[in-house]
Protein backbone atom coordinates (compact mmCIF):
# COMPACT_ATOMS: atom_id res chain seq x y z
CA UNK A 1 0.00 0.00 0.00
CA UNK A 2 0.96 3.55 -0.87
CA UNK A 3 1.14 6.35 2.22
CA UNK A 4 0.91 9.68 1.84
CA UNK A 5 4.43 11.29 2.61
CA UNK A 6 4.12 14.48 5.17
CA UNK A 7 2.21 12.86 8.21
CA UNK A 8 -0.02 15.64 9.71
CA UNK A 9 -0.62 15.61 13.31
CA UNK A 10 -3.93 15.71 12.71
CA UNK A 11 -3.93 12.36 10.59
CA UNK A 12 -3.72 10.16 13.78
CA UNK A 13 -6.70 11.26 15.46
CA UNK A 14 -9.68 8.53 14.75
CA UNK A 15 -12.25 10.27 12.85
CA UNK A 16 -14.72 7.32 12.47
CA UNK A 17 -14.92 4.12 14.51
CA UNK A 18 -17.44 1.53 13.77
CA UNK A 19 -17.80 -1.22 15.95
CA UNK A 20 -20.00 -4.48 15.78
CA UNK A 21 -22.21 -3.28 13.13
CA UNK A 22 -24.87 -5.30 12.12
CA UNK A 23 -27.64 -5.11 9.12
CA UNK A 24 -30.27 -7.63 8.64
CA UNK A 25 -33.30 -7.01 6.21
CA UNK A 26 -36.93 -8.15 6.46
CA UNK A 27 -38.93 -8.34 3.72
CA UNK A 28 -42.40 -8.88 4.75
CA UNK A 29 -43.73 -9.16 0.77
CA UNK A 30 -41.50 -12.09 0.69
CA UNK A 31 -43.26 -14.44 3.22
CA UNK A 32 -41.39 -12.53 5.60
CA UNK A 33 -37.83 -13.73 5.35
CA UNK A 34 -34.84 -11.91 6.74
CA UNK A 35 -31.47 -11.70 5.38
CA UNK A 36 -28.08 -10.99 6.95
CA UNK A 37 -26.35 -9.00 5.11
CA UNK A 38 -23.85 -7.40 7.54
CA UNK A 39 -22.48 -9.35 10.66
CA UNK A 40 -20.10 -7.99 13.01
CA UNK A 41 -18.35 -5.35 11.21
CA UNK A 42 -15.91 -2.75 13.02
CA UNK A 43 -13.32 -0.25 11.22
CA UNK A 44 -11.57 2.98 12.32
CA UNK A 45 -10.56 5.73 10.13
CA UNK A 46 -8.17 8.51 10.41
CA UNK A 47 -8.25 12.14 9.69
CA UNK A 48 -6.88 11.97 6.00
CA UNK A 49 -6.86 8.63 5.35
CA UNK A 50 -8.45 6.69 2.21
CA UNK A 51 -9.79 3.26 3.59
CA UNK A 52 -10.76 1.22 0.92
CA UNK A 53 -14.00 -1.61 1.28
CA UNK A 54 -12.37 -5.25 -0.71
CA UNK A 55 -14.49 -7.92 -0.93
CA UNK A 56 -16.14 -10.09 -3.80
CA UNK A 57 -18.25 -8.01 -6.26
CA UNK A 58 -22.22 -8.06 -5.64
CA UNK A 59 -21.54 -9.15 -1.42
CA UNK A 60 -23.08 -5.38 -0.81
CA UNK A 61 -20.30 -2.93 0.16
CA UNK A 62 -22.21 0.09 -0.53
CA UNK A 63 -24.85 -1.24 2.62
CA UNK A 64 -21.98 -0.05 4.73
CA UNK A 65 -22.13 3.72 3.04
CA UNK A 66 -25.36 3.76 3.00
CA UNK A 67 -25.38 2.89 7.04
CA UNK A 68 -22.89 5.73 7.94
CA UNK A 69 -25.12 8.04 5.35
CA UNK A 70 -28.52 7.28 6.91
CA UNK A 71 -29.76 6.07 4.09
CA UNK A 72 -30.37 2.31 6.01
CA UNK A 73 -31.08 1.96 9.61
CA UNK A 74 -28.85 1.06 11.88
CA UNK A 75 -30.17 -2.24 13.67
CA UNK A 76 -26.93 -2.93 16.06
CA UNK A 77 -23.62 -2.01 16.56
CA UNK A 78 -22.44 1.37 16.80
CA UNK A 79 -20.80 4.07 14.55
CA UNK A 80 -19.12 6.74 16.10
CA UNK A 81 -17.65 10.58 15.22
CA UNK A 82 -14.92 12.08 16.69
CA UNK A 83 -14.24 15.46 17.04
CA UNK A 84 -11.78 17.53 18.64
CA UNK A 85 -14.74 18.27 21.45
CA UNK A 86 -17.23 15.21 21.97
CA UNK A 87 -18.26 12.66 19.70
CA UNK A 88 -21.55 11.29 17.93
CA UNK A 89 -23.10 8.37 17.78
CA UNK A 90 -25.02 8.09 15.03
CA UNK A 91 -27.49 4.73 15.86
CA UNK A 92 -28.93 6.86 18.23
CA UNK A 93 -29.39 9.94 16.35
CA UNK A 94 -32.73 11.61 16.06
CA UNK A 95 -34.08 12.05 12.83
CA UNK A 96 -34.15 15.35 12.58
CA UNK A 97 -30.88 15.79 13.11
CA UNK A 98 -29.76 13.64 10.23
CA UNK A 99 -29.86 16.69 7.32
CA UNK A 100 -27.53 18.85 9.03
CA UNK A 101 -24.89 16.33 9.65
CA UNK A 102 -25.48 15.70 5.95
CA UNK A 103 -24.97 19.33 5.25
CA UNK A 104 -21.86 19.97 7.56
CA UNK A 105 -19.90 16.48 7.91
CA UNK A 106 -20.78 13.55 6.19
CA UNK A 107 -20.78 13.87 2.39
CA UNK A 108 -21.34 11.22 -0.13
CA UNK A 109 -20.30 10.70 -3.52
CA UNK A 110 -23.59 7.69 -4.83
CA UNK A 111 -23.05 5.63 -7.92
CA UNK A 112 -26.06 7.37 -9.56
CA UNK A 113 -27.27 11.03 -9.77
CA UNK A 114 -30.40 11.51 -8.58
CA UNK A 115 -31.47 14.08 -11.12
CA UNK A 116 -33.65 16.88 -10.26
CA UNK A 117 -35.81 17.47 -13.16
CA UNK A 118 -35.28 21.09 -14.68
CA UNK A 119 -32.55 21.72 -12.56
CA UNK A 120 -29.01 22.81 -14.71
CA UNK A 121 -26.02 21.01 -13.74
CA UNK A 122 -24.11 23.54 -12.45
CA UNK A 123 -26.70 24.43 -10.07
CA UNK A 124 -27.07 20.73 -8.83
CA UNK A 125 -23.11 21.29 -8.28
CA UNK A 126 -23.70 24.16 -5.94
CA UNK A 127 -26.29 22.61 -4.10
CA UNK A 128 -24.37 21.99 -1.10
CA UNK A 129 -22.53 25.17 -0.48
CA UNK A 130 -25.87 27.01 -0.91
CA UNK A 131 -27.42 24.99 1.68
CA UNK A 132 -24.88 26.04 3.83
CA UNK A 133 -25.61 29.66 3.32
CA UNK A 134 -22.85 30.64 1.16
CA UNK A 135 -22.76 33.47 -1.37
CA UNK A 136 -24.32 32.61 -4.51
CA UNK A 137 -21.68 33.80 -6.60
CA UNK A 138 -19.07 32.32 -5.00
CA UNK A 139 -20.78 28.80 -4.90
CA UNK A 140 -20.91 29.07 -9.01
CA UNK A 141 -17.69 30.28 -9.66
CA UNK A 142 -16.43 26.47 -7.67
CA UNK A 143 -19.08 24.95 -9.35
CA UNK A 144 -17.80 25.82 -12.67
CA UNK A 145 -14.46 25.35 -11.38
CA UNK A 146 -14.88 21.39 -10.54
CA UNK A 147 -16.58 20.89 -13.46
CA UNK A 148 -14.51 22.53 -16.25
CA UNK A 149 -11.46 20.23 -14.06
CA UNK A 150 -13.42 17.40 -14.77
CA UNK A 151 -13.76 17.97 -18.69
CA UNK A 152 -17.13 18.69 -18.61
CA UNK A 153 -18.13 20.55 -21.78
CA UNK A 154 -19.17 24.38 -20.64
CA UNK A 155 -22.15 24.19 -23.11
CA UNK A 156 -23.63 21.39 -20.87
CA UNK A 157 -23.37 23.55 -17.65
CA UNK A 158 -26.43 25.12 -18.17
CA UNK A 159 -28.44 22.05 -19.03
CA UNK A 160 -30.14 19.47 -16.19
CA UNK A 161 -27.49 16.66 -16.48
CA UNK A 162 -31.13 14.29 -16.89
CA UNK A 163 -29.95 13.53 -20.38
CA UNK A 164 -26.31 13.50 -20.06
CA UNK A 165 -24.53 10.40 -20.39
CA UNK A 166 -22.77 8.20 -17.94
CA UNK A 167 -20.25 9.05 -17.76
CA UNK A 168 -21.22 13.04 -17.88
CA UNK A 169 -23.79 12.46 -15.09
CA UNK A 170 -21.52 11.23 -12.38
CA UNK A 171 -18.69 13.66 -13.00
CA UNK A 172 -21.48 16.21 -11.86
CA UNK A 173 -22.24 13.97 -9.16
CA UNK A 174 -18.48 13.72 -8.50
CA UNK A 175 -18.18 17.61 -8.69
CA UNK A 176 -21.32 17.86 -6.47
CA UNK A 177 -19.67 15.54 -4.24
CA UNK A 178 -16.52 17.01 -3.53
CA UNK A 179 -17.17 20.86 -3.25
CA UNK A 180 -18.43 20.54 0.25
CA UNK A 181 -15.00 19.74 1.17
CA UNK A 182 -17.16 17.28 4.01
CA UNK A 183 -14.41 16.19 7.07
CA UNK A 184 -16.23 12.73 6.41
CA UNK A 185 -16.32 11.58 2.54
CA UNK A 186 -17.65 8.46 1.66
CA UNK A 187 -17.32 7.00 -2.46
CA UNK A 188 -19.21 4.73 -4.36
CA UNK A 189 -16.91 3.71 -7.13
CA UNK A 190 -16.58 7.23 -7.75
CA UNK A 191 -14.43 6.51 -11.28
CA UNK A 192 -16.93 3.54 -12.09
CA UNK A 193 -17.69 4.94 -15.65
CA UNK A 194 -14.99 7.77 -16.27
CA UNK A 195 -11.94 7.66 -19.22
CA UNK A 196 -8.41 7.60 -17.69
CA UNK A 197 -7.94 11.24 -17.84
CA UNK A 198 -10.94 11.84 -15.41
CA UNK A 199 -9.58 9.02 -13.55
CA UNK A 200 -6.66 10.59 -13.35
CA UNK A 201 -8.82 13.86 -11.62
CA UNK A 202 -10.97 12.40 -9.43
CA UNK A 203 -7.68 10.37 -8.10
CA UNK A 204 -5.74 14.24 -7.51
CA UNK A 205 -9.15 15.21 -5.73
CA UNK A 206 -8.53 12.32 -3.37
CA UNK A 207 -5.16 13.21 -2.57
CA UNK A 208 -6.12 16.63 -1.83
CA UNK A 209 -8.95 15.77 0.08
CA UNK A 210 -6.86 13.92 2.10
CA UNK A 211 -4.01 16.74 2.39
CA UNK A 212 -7.03 18.98 4.08
CA UNK A 213 -7.51 15.86 6.51
CA UNK A 214 -10.62 14.44 4.92
CA UNK A 215 -11.48 11.02 6.37
CA UNK A 216 -12.38 9.01 3.26
CA UNK A 217 -14.11 5.51 3.00
CA UNK A 218 -14.43 4.07 -0.57
CA UNK A 219 -15.34 1.61 -3.15
CA UNK A 220 -13.66 1.31 -5.81
CA UNK A 221 -13.78 -1.86 -8.36
CA UNK A 222 -10.59 -0.44 -10.87
CA UNK A 223 -7.03 -2.28 -9.33
CA UNK A 224 -5.31 0.63 -10.87
CA UNK A 225 -7.49 3.15 -8.99
CA UNK A 226 -7.50 1.37 -5.68
CA UNK A 227 -3.57 0.82 -5.97
CA UNK A 228 -3.30 4.73 -6.26
CA UNK A 229 -5.67 6.13 -3.54
CA UNK A 230 -6.00 3.36 -0.94
CA UNK A 231 -3.78 4.13 2.52
CA UNK A 232 -5.28 0.70 3.71
CA UNK A 233 -7.89 -2.11 2.08
CA UNK A 234 -10.53 -3.00 4.94
CA UNK A 235 -11.29 -7.05 3.86
CA UNK A 236 -15.00 -7.50 4.17
CA UNK A 237 -15.61 -11.35 2.59
CA UNK A 238 -16.01 -12.23 6.41
CA UNK A 239 -18.48 -10.28 7.58
CA UNK A 240 -20.92 -9.01 4.49
CA UNK A 241 -22.98 -11.00 2.17
CA UNK A 242 -26.15 -12.95 2.07
CA UNK A 243 -27.23 -15.03 4.78
CA UNK A 244 -30.42 -16.73 5.36
CA UNK A 245 -30.88 -16.08 9.28
CA UNK A 246 -30.26 -18.74 11.88
CA UNK A 247 -26.55 -19.76 9.66
CA UNK A 248 -23.74 -20.43 11.67
CA UNK A 249 -21.52 -17.53 10.13
CA UNK A 250 -18.30 -19.88 10.73
CA UNK A 251 -19.24 -22.57 8.59
CA UNK A 252 -19.83 -19.93 5.63
CA UNK A 253 -16.36 -18.92 5.34
CA UNK B 1 -12.85 19.60 13.69
CA UNK B 2 -15.16 20.65 16.08
CA UNK B 3 -18.86 18.80 17.03
CA UNK B 4 -21.73 20.32 14.83
CA UNK B 5 -24.84 22.07 16.57
CA UNK B 6 -27.19 19.50 14.99
CA UNK B 7 -29.93 20.34 18.07
CA UNK B 8 -33.36 22.30 16.07
CA UNK B 9 -35.72 23.94 19.15
CA UNK B 10 -39.40 22.07 18.56
CA UNK B 11 -41.68 24.70 17.06
CA UNK B 12 -45.02 22.52 16.19
CA UNK B 13 -45.81 20.38 19.08
CA UNK B 14 -48.51 17.67 17.99
CA UNK B 15 -49.81 15.65 20.85
CA UNK B 16 -52.00 12.51 20.38
CA UNK B 17 -54.15 14.17 17.70
CA UNK B 18 -57.46 12.45 17.15
CA UNK B 19 -60.33 13.42 14.60
CA UNK B 20 -62.34 10.82 13.27
CA UNK B 21 -65.75 11.26 11.23
CA UNK B 22 -66.37 7.47 11.59
CA UNK B 23 -64.87 4.48 12.01
CA UNK B 24 -61.62 4.28 10.71
CA UNK B 25 -62.22 8.04 8.97
CA UNK B 26 -60.04 10.54 9.83
CA UNK B 27 -56.53 10.42 11.88
CA UNK B 28 -56.49 8.65 15.24
CA UNK B 29 -53.37 9.20 18.02
CA UNK B 30 -50.95 11.43 15.91
CA UNK B 31 -47.68 12.36 17.81
CA UNK B 32 -44.77 14.24 16.46
CA UNK B 33 -42.65 17.09 16.53
CA UNK B 34 -41.66 19.74 14.08
CA UNK B 35 -38.57 21.13 14.61
CA UNK B 36 -37.37 24.74 13.37
CA UNK B 37 -35.88 24.93 9.31
CA UNK B 38 -37.30 20.96 8.90
CA UNK B 39 -39.47 20.04 5.83
CA UNK B 40 -41.90 17.00 7.14
CA UNK B 41 -43.39 14.78 4.75
CA UNK B 42 -46.91 12.74 5.69
CA UNK B 43 -47.52 10.60 2.53
CA UNK B 44 -49.72 7.62 2.86
CA UNK B 45 -52.65 6.90 0.07
CA UNK B 46 -55.77 8.42 -0.66
CA UNK B 47 -58.11 7.80 2.74
CA UNK B 48 -54.91 7.40 5.04
CA UNK B 49 -56.31 10.51 7.46
CA UNK B 50 -53.03 12.86 6.03
CA UNK B 51 -55.26 15.43 5.08
CA UNK B 52 -57.71 16.00 7.90
CA UNK B 53 -54.45 15.68 9.65
CA UNK B 54 -53.05 18.70 8.02
CA UNK B 55 -56.34 20.38 8.44
CA UNK B 56 -56.22 19.77 12.39
CA UNK B 57 -52.33 21.06 12.20
CA UNK B 58 -53.11 24.12 9.95
CA UNK B 59 -55.84 25.60 12.59
CA UNK B 60 -58.82 24.44 10.41
CA UNK B 61 -60.32 21.81 12.26
CA UNK B 62 -60.37 21.31 16.02
CA UNK B 63 -59.48 17.82 17.16
CA UNK B 64 -61.82 15.21 18.93
CA UNK B 65 -58.56 15.50 21.41
CA UNK B 66 -55.15 15.91 21.74
CA UNK B 67 -53.13 19.18 21.59
CA UNK B 68 -51.31 21.65 18.81
CA UNK B 69 -48.52 23.61 20.57
CA UNK B 70 -46.94 26.19 18.58
CA UNK B 71 -43.91 27.40 20.36
CA UNK B 72 -43.25 30.56 18.64
CA UNK B 73 -39.85 32.25 19.85
CA UNK B 74 -37.11 30.49 19.56
CA UNK B 75 -34.49 32.83 19.84
CA UNK B 76 -34.82 33.66 16.66
CA UNK B 77 -34.67 37.78 16.15
CA UNK B 78 -37.48 39.04 14.73
CA UNK B 79 -36.02 40.73 11.93
CA UNK B 80 -34.61 37.68 10.14
CA UNK B 81 -37.57 36.44 9.05
CA UNK B 82 -38.99 39.84 7.73
CA UNK B 83 -35.60 41.44 5.81
CA UNK B 84 -36.57 39.48 2.68
CA UNK B 85 -37.18 42.11 -0.32
CA UNK B 86 -40.26 43.73 2.25
CA UNK B 87 -40.20 47.68 2.54
CA UNK B 88 -39.72 48.89 6.24
CA UNK B 89 -43.36 48.49 7.32
CA UNK B 90 -43.38 45.00 7.29
CA UNK B 91 -40.71 45.08 9.91
CA UNK B 92 -42.31 47.76 11.67
CA UNK B 93 -45.81 46.46 11.69
CA UNK B 94 -47.97 46.02 14.94
CA UNK B 95 -49.51 42.86 13.36
CA UNK B 96 -47.04 40.25 15.97
CA UNK B 97 -49.55 42.20 19.19
CA UNK B 98 -52.79 40.74 17.83
CA UNK B 99 -51.81 37.11 17.77
CA UNK B 100 -49.58 37.42 21.02
CA UNK B 101 -52.68 38.59 23.49
CA UNK B 102 -50.92 40.03 26.52
CA UNK B 103 -47.33 39.41 26.97
CA UNK B 104 -46.83 36.98 29.54
CA UNK B 105 -47.91 34.25 27.15
CA UNK B 106 -45.61 36.17 24.67
CA UNK B 107 -42.52 35.15 27.07
CA UNK B 108 -43.86 31.59 27.31
CA UNK B 109 -43.55 31.68 23.81
CA UNK B 110 -46.51 28.74 23.61
CA UNK B 111 -49.34 28.72 21.76
CA UNK B 112 -52.31 26.11 22.23
CA UNK B 113 -54.01 25.96 18.81
CA UNK B 114 -57.27 25.04 19.65
CA UNK B 115 -57.29 26.37 23.30
CA UNK B 116 -57.15 30.43 22.32
CA UNK B 117 -59.74 32.15 20.87
CA UNK B 118 -61.16 31.83 17.11
CA UNK B 119 -60.06 35.36 16.59
CA UNK B 120 -56.37 34.56 17.91
CA UNK B 121 -55.90 31.54 15.68
CA UNK B 122 -56.93 33.37 12.86
CA UNK B 123 -54.68 36.14 13.59
CA UNK B 124 -51.82 33.89 13.82
CA UNK B 125 -52.97 31.46 10.83
CA UNK B 126 -52.71 34.65 8.96
CA UNK B 127 -49.60 36.60 10.18
CA UNK B 128 -47.70 33.82 11.25
CA UNK B 129 -48.28 31.24 9.46
CA UNK B 130 -48.53 29.89 5.57
CA UNK B 131 -51.52 26.85 4.10
CA UNK B 132 -51.14 26.17 0.48
CA UNK B 133 -53.98 24.29 -1.24
CA UNK B 134 -54.22 21.46 -3.57
CA UNK B 135 -56.18 23.70 -5.25
CA UNK B 136 -55.20 27.50 -6.18
CA UNK B 137 -58.46 28.55 -6.52
CA UNK B 138 -59.00 27.75 -2.66
CA UNK B 139 -56.06 29.73 -1.84
CA UNK B 140 -56.55 32.79 -4.14
CA UNK B 141 -59.59 35.38 -4.60
CA UNK B 142 -60.08 34.20 -8.05
CA UNK B 143 -61.64 37.98 -9.09
CA UNK B 144 -59.48 40.00 -8.11
CA UNK B 145 -55.55 40.80 -9.62
CA UNK B 146 -52.96 38.67 -9.14
CA UNK B 147 -51.12 42.07 -7.08
CA UNK B 148 -53.98 42.13 -4.68
CA UNK B 149 -53.75 38.70 -4.09
CA UNK B 150 -49.99 38.79 -3.21
CA UNK B 151 -50.68 42.34 -0.86
CA UNK B 152 -53.58 41.28 0.77
CA UNK B 153 -51.53 39.07 3.44
CA UNK B 154 -49.21 42.15 4.11
CA UNK B 155 -52.37 44.70 4.41
CA UNK B 156 -53.66 42.33 6.68
CA UNK B 157 -50.34 43.07 8.72
CA UNK B 158 -50.37 46.83 8.58
CA UNK B 159 -49.29 47.56 5.26
CA UNK B 160 -51.21 50.10 3.78
CA UNK B 161 -48.10 52.10 1.29
CA UNK B 162 -50.36 51.09 -2.35
CA UNK B 163 -46.51 51.70 -3.87
CA UNK B 164 -44.43 49.24 -1.89
CA UNK B 165 -47.25 46.75 -1.92
CA UNK B 166 -47.02 47.15 -5.67
CA UNK B 167 -43.07 46.49 -5.77
CA UNK B 168 -43.26 43.76 -3.68
CA UNK B 169 -45.76 42.14 -5.55
CA UNK B 170 -43.88 42.65 -8.43
CA UNK B 171 -40.97 41.26 -6.57
CA UNK B 172 -42.37 38.10 -5.48
CA UNK B 173 -44.39 37.48 -9.47
CA UNK B 174 -40.46 37.59 -10.69
CA UNK B 175 -39.44 35.07 -7.35
CA UNK B 176 -42.15 32.77 -8.46
CA UNK B 177 -41.30 33.28 -12.30
CA UNK B 178 -44.58 34.80 -13.11
CA UNK B 179 -44.05 38.06 -15.41
CA UNK B 180 -44.49 40.67 -13.40
CA UNK B 181 -46.15 42.48 -16.24
CA UNK B 182 -49.34 40.63 -15.40
CA UNK B 183 -49.41 41.73 -11.69
CA UNK B 184 -53.19 43.30 -12.56
CA UNK B 185 -54.36 40.55 -14.26
CA UNK B 186 -56.70 37.89 -12.36
CA UNK B 187 -55.67 34.46 -11.46
CA UNK B 188 -58.65 33.28 -13.40
CA UNK B 189 -56.69 34.40 -16.81
CA UNK B 190 -53.61 31.86 -15.41
CA UNK B 191 -52.89 28.14 -16.04
CA UNK B 192 -52.84 26.05 -13.61
CA UNK B 193 -49.47 25.79 -12.99
CA UNK B 194 -48.91 30.11 -12.81
CA UNK B 195 -51.75 29.53 -10.46
CA UNK B 196 -49.96 27.52 -8.17
CA UNK B 197 -47.08 29.89 -8.02
CA UNK B 198 -49.04 32.72 -7.88
CA UNK B 199 -50.68 30.87 -4.30
CA UNK B 200 -47.09 30.16 -3.06
CA UNK B 201 -46.09 34.08 -3.84
CA UNK B 202 -49.32 35.13 -1.96
CA UNK B 203 -48.34 32.43 0.79
CA UNK B 204 -44.85 33.35 1.60
CA UNK B 205 -44.99 36.95 1.13
CA UNK B 206 -44.92 37.78 4.81
CA UNK B 207 -42.51 35.37 5.54
CA UNK B 208 -44.48 32.74 7.51
CA UNK B 209 -42.24 30.72 9.82
CA UNK B 210 -44.56 27.49 9.06
CA UNK B 211 -46.03 26.54 6.03
CA UNK B 212 -48.58 23.76 5.69
CA UNK B 213 -48.74 22.29 1.95
CA UNK B 214 -51.36 19.77 0.84
CA UNK B 215 -50.18 18.24 -2.45
CA UNK B 216 -48.66 21.73 -3.48
CA UNK B 217 -47.95 19.88 -7.13
CA UNK B 218 -50.78 17.20 -6.75
CA UNK B 219 -53.39 18.86 -10.26
CA UNK B 220 -50.12 20.08 -12.33
CA UNK B 221 -48.77 18.28 -15.53
CA UNK B 222 -45.46 16.68 -15.10
CA UNK B 223 -43.13 19.63 -17.17
CA UNK B 224 -45.14 22.47 -14.50
CA UNK B 225 -45.01 20.09 -11.90
CA UNK B 226 -40.75 19.64 -11.79
CA UNK B 227 -40.37 23.19 -12.30
CA UNK B 228 -42.77 23.99 -8.89
CA UNK B 229 -40.06 21.16 -7.15
CA UNK B 230 -37.18 22.95 -8.20
CA UNK B 231 -38.99 26.41 -6.68
CA UNK B 232 -40.34 25.40 -3.53
CA UNK B 233 -36.60 23.74 -2.73
CA UNK B 234 -34.76 26.89 -3.11
CA UNK B 235 -37.58 29.04 -1.45
CA UNK B 236 -37.80 26.44 1.76
CA UNK B 237 -33.67 26.63 1.25
CA UNK B 238 -33.66 30.42 1.31
CA UNK B 239 -36.38 31.52 3.39
CA UNK B 240 -34.90 29.02 5.93
CA UNK B 241 -38.88 27.71 6.18
CA UNK B 242 -40.48 24.83 8.19
CA UNK B 243 -42.54 22.69 6.14
CA UNK B 244 -45.09 19.85 6.96
CA UNK B 245 -46.12 18.40 3.45
CA UNK B 246 -48.91 16.00 2.89
CA UNK B 247 -48.20 14.25 -0.51
CA UNK B 248 -49.09 10.66 -2.09
CA UNK B 249 -46.25 11.13 -4.51
CA UNK B 250 -42.86 9.53 -3.21
CA UNK B 251 -41.08 10.98 -5.15
CA UNK B 252 -41.90 14.91 -4.58
CA UNK B 253 -41.85 13.22 -1.27
CA UNK B 254 -37.83 12.66 -1.89
CA UNK B 255 -37.09 15.73 -3.41
CA UNK B 256 -38.67 18.33 -1.10
CA UNK B 257 -39.31 16.44 3.03
CA UNK B 258 -36.16 15.99 5.26
CA UNK B 259 -38.22 13.41 7.46
CA UNK B 260 -41.53 11.52 6.45
CA UNK B 261 -44.45 10.17 8.19
CA UNK B 262 -46.48 7.44 6.54
CA UNK B 263 -49.63 7.16 7.12
CA UNK B 264 -52.61 4.54 6.78
CA UNK B 265 -56.08 4.08 8.10
CA UNK B 266 -55.95 6.82 10.05
CA UNK B 267 -52.73 5.91 12.24
CA UNK B 268 -49.40 6.82 11.73
CA UNK B 269 -47.30 2.90 10.25
CA UNK B 270 -43.71 4.35 10.29
CA UNK B 271 -41.89 7.82 10.65
CA UNK B 272 -38.10 8.44 9.65
CA UNK B 273 -35.05 9.99 7.39
CA UNK B 274 -36.85 10.24 3.60
CA UNK B 275 -34.02 8.07 2.95
CA UNK B 276 -34.79 5.23 5.39
CA UNK B 277 -38.26 5.34 4.67
CA UNK B 278 -37.69 5.02 0.79
CA UNK B 279 -34.55 2.96 0.85
CA UNK B 280 -34.85 0.70 3.99
CA UNK B 281 -38.63 0.73 5.09
CA UNK B 282 -39.56 -1.63 8.05
CA UNK B 283 -43.32 -1.76 8.14
CA UNK B 284 -45.10 -4.22 6.01
CA UNK B 285 -47.31 -1.39 4.61
CA UNK B 286 -44.57 0.97 3.51
CA UNK B 287 -42.42 -1.53 2.01
CA UNK B 288 -45.53 -2.01 -0.01
CA UNK B 289 -45.84 1.13 -0.67
CA UNK B 290 -42.62 2.07 -1.53
CA UNK B 291 -42.36 -1.31 -3.85
CA UNK B 292 -45.56 -0.63 -5.71
CA UNK B 293 -44.04 3.08 -7.36
CA UNK B 294 -43.68 3.05 -11.17
CA UNK B 295 -40.31 3.92 -12.67
CA UNK B 296 -40.06 5.25 -15.85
Amino acid sequence: MRFETGVSPARSLPRLTVDGLHKRFLLHGQGGIEIDVMRDLSLTLDAGECLVLAGRSGIGKSTLLKMLHGDYRIDRGHIRLHFEDGELDLETLPAYAWHGLRRDVIGYVSQFLRVVPRVAAVDVVMEPLLARGADEHDARQRAEMLLARLNLPERLWRLPPGTFSGGEQQRVNIARGFIGEHPLLLLDEPTASLDAANRDVVIALIGEAKARGTAMLGIFHDEDVRQRVADRLLPLDGSLGRLPTGQNVQESL
Amino acid sequence: MKKPTLARPVLLDVQDITRLYGPAKGCEAIDFQLHAGEVLGIVGESGSGKSTLLRVLAGLEAPDAGRVIYRRSYNEPEVARTDFHEPEAARTGTGNNEVGGDPKENAESELDLYAIGEARRRALLRLEWGLVHQNPRDGLRMGVSAGANIGERLMAQGQRHYGRLRATGQDWMHQVELDPGRIDDAPRTFSGGMQQRLQIARTLVTRPRLVFMDEPTGGLDVSVQARLLDMLRTLVRQLGLSVVLVTHDLAVARLLAHRLMVMRGGRVVETGLTDQILDDPQHAYTQLLVSSVLTP
